[in-house]
């Protein structure tokens, strides 16, 4: 156990087992705090450097604190995710198994939909297609906690995605089940699920933001692998990096 | 020889899984607060690796200990005829230390009714009867038939169930009563875990008119009994005459 | 001695349904006459109770579980795109 391992670090493992996922601003005002009530030398700006210490102990656990953009605005997201998929996981959960399967379909449509995203009126349709029969509200009180929870997103048209917290959360199971499905971005390699993709080449797809950043100073961009004509229109997220 | 190292290499991998699938069991169960059993460690987690239990266990609460800030408590529960091995988790870190940051907002109200009780039973010298619980609780609109309570659902299976899975109450026949009455005392997870100290400060606050946790006499000797058993410092006692 | 008696009258003996009414007058955050009001009226609501909770929550020694969702569904079998 290094030494620079300090309560500081239990504090900010404890707050992330507690709240689960935290946007930026979040995480740097917890380790700020953390280290304050602590008396340990604050580590400014090295956020990352503290949460590299705390995965360095968390990997044997099978647990990892990752990190990630919300593919909608950009905005970085923290969670403490699951890297293990063993059977302890089955034997109780705050959700249940009702809540599980229509999790389980919601993931599905939405990975092998056509834009990433599925409509909430089809995610509540859902309902009459389980194993184990859901009723409208009930499934509508799963997706609300989902939301709540972020493995899920809710636009404001009622489209339903992946937030960042559930695709870091399912990465593995999500790269292995649905192979033909995930992709990774062609700028940042991260896995994207709601993103443009060329529709020339049909293979590279960028997230929002990347798409922004790549194309940001060129007036008709193309694709960077098959030259076409990039139709998709380059959104103006303020969330996003200007540069990495 | 290659086995023998390849071996021990194999076993050394497997006492890094188990341990690291026993922290996670005992993270995942604190999900409703439910002890865990010996039984329920060897069913769950080792299986066909029952032989290593002692030194998984070891090490699971060593790395809950040093990773997380958390105590494993190992408590034997007597119930009817028989005496288990149980086991929960204990935050080591101060309350001032976790203020704000460390909290689970939904878990409050159920807190604030789990604090009535215990300070309840606790105020009553340690034991009351359930009669005498209920008609405290209902005034505080909280009545035994309720099944549906905006904000505590089925109070009597809160109170009478829940609580006491949970190691918080302890429900206990009075020998000899027909029909049958019970009594209610902290149960194990309570004397383990709450601070009787600020309890009792808390107390005395809600009754104000400059009352001191003092002029509670018995309980307030049992604080001081229980800073003792917890090797604090004795609070200077104003002198008692 | 006078000190023994003055501690005589201050040794409280504790009643938990007078308890229960300091509570109330508490968490329903004022002054409410113990008789006046019948035991259906008194509704404490649910910020009041978790207010008192976080008051309470330092007296507790909790710790913080581990909620998840890889591994808790049967993953089942790889799901192919329809050429
Ligand atoms: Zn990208
Ligand atoms: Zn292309």
């Amino acid at each position: 156990m290094s030494k620079m391992y300090t309560d500081a670090h239990r504090l900010v493992v404890q707050a992330f087992l507690a709240r689960g996922v935290m946007d930026e601003k979040d995480v740097k005002s917890l380790v700020h705090t953390a280290c304050e009530r602590c008396g340990v030398p604050n580590v400014g700006e090295r956020v990352d450097n503290f949460i590299h210490q705390i995965n360095s102990q968390l990997h044997k656990m099978a647990m990892e604190i990752k990190k990630k953009r919300e593919e909608e605005d950009g905005a970085q997201v923290y969670a403490l995710v699951q890297t293990a998929e063993h059977q302890i996981g089955k034997i109780i959960n705050n959700y249940s198994p009702k809540e599980l399967e229509l999790f389980k379909e919601i993931v599905s449509k939405v990975i092998t939909s056509e834009n990433g995203e599925v409509s909430s009126t089809d995610c509540l349709n859902l309902a009459d297609a389980l194993e184990r029969r859901i009723t409208k509200d009930e499934a509508q009180n799963a997706v609300k906690k989902f939301v709540e929870e972020r493995w899920l997103r809710i636009d404001e048209e009622g489209q339903i995605s992946l937030a960042a917290r559930g695709i870091m959360e399912l990465q593995m199971f999500l790269q292995e089940k649905y192979s033909d499905f995930i992709v990774t971005c062609y700028l940042c390699q991260d896995i994207v699920v709601k993103g443009q993709l060329c529709d020339g080449c049909g293979k590279v797809k960028l997230h929002n933001f990347c798409a922004q950043r790549l194309f940001q100073t060129r007036p008709n961009p193309k694709c960077p692998a098959c030259e076409v004509n990039w139709s998709h229109d380059i959104p103006h997220l303020n969330g996003g990096p200007v540069e990495e | 020889s290659s086995q023998a190292r390849q071996a021990a290499a194999n076993d050394a991998q497997i006492m890094e899984r188990k341990v690291g699938e026993l922290v996670q069991y005992f993270l995942i169960m604190e999900q409703n607060k439910i002890p865990i059993k010996r039984g329920d460690i060897s069913r769950n987690v080792l299986k066909d690796y029952k032989s290593i239990f002692q030194e998984v266990l070891m090490k699971a609460k060593e790395s809950l200990s040093n990773i997380f800030g958390f105590e494993m408590v190992e408590v034997e529960h007597s119930s009817a005829k028989t005496k288990t091995k149980m086991y929960f988790l204990l935050n080591k870190l101060d309350s001032e230390l976790r203020e704000d940051l460390v909290e689970i907002s939904s878990e409050n109200p159920k807190n604030a009714l789990l604090w009535i009780v215990l300070a309840i039973i606790f105020m009553n010298e340690s034991v009351i009867s359930e009669t005498q619980l209920w008609q405290a609780l209902q005034k505080l609109g909280l009545p035994q038939d309720e099944k549906n309570h905006p904000v505590f659902g089925d109070l009597k299976r809160l109170i009478t169930v829940e609580f006491p899975r949970q190691l918080y109450l302890e429900c206990t026949r009075v020998p000899s009563t027909d029909p049958a009455s019970f009594e209610f005392r902290w149960g194990e997870r309570a004397t383990a875990e709450v601070d009787k100290e600020k309890l009792l400060h808390m107390v005395t606050e809600i009754y104000g008119n400059n009352m001191t946790p003092q002029s509670w006499r018995t309980q307030y000797r049992e604080v001081q009994l229980w800073r003792q058993e917890k090797g604090l410092a004795d609070e200077p006692m104003e002198q008692d005459g | 001695t006078y000190q023994n008696a003055q501690k005589l009258i201050v040794d409280n003996k504790f009643e938990p349904k007078v308890f229960s009414e300091k509570l109330v007058t508490l968490l329903m955050g004022r002054r409410t006459e113990p008789n006046s009001r019948t035991q259906r009226e008194v509704a404490i609501k649910k910020e009041a109770w978790s207010r008192f909770g976080k008051d309470v929550n330092s007296c507790f020694r909790r710790a913080p579980p581990f909620h998840f969702m890889l591994g808790s569904f049967d993953r089942g079998p790889p799901i192919k795109k329809v050429k």
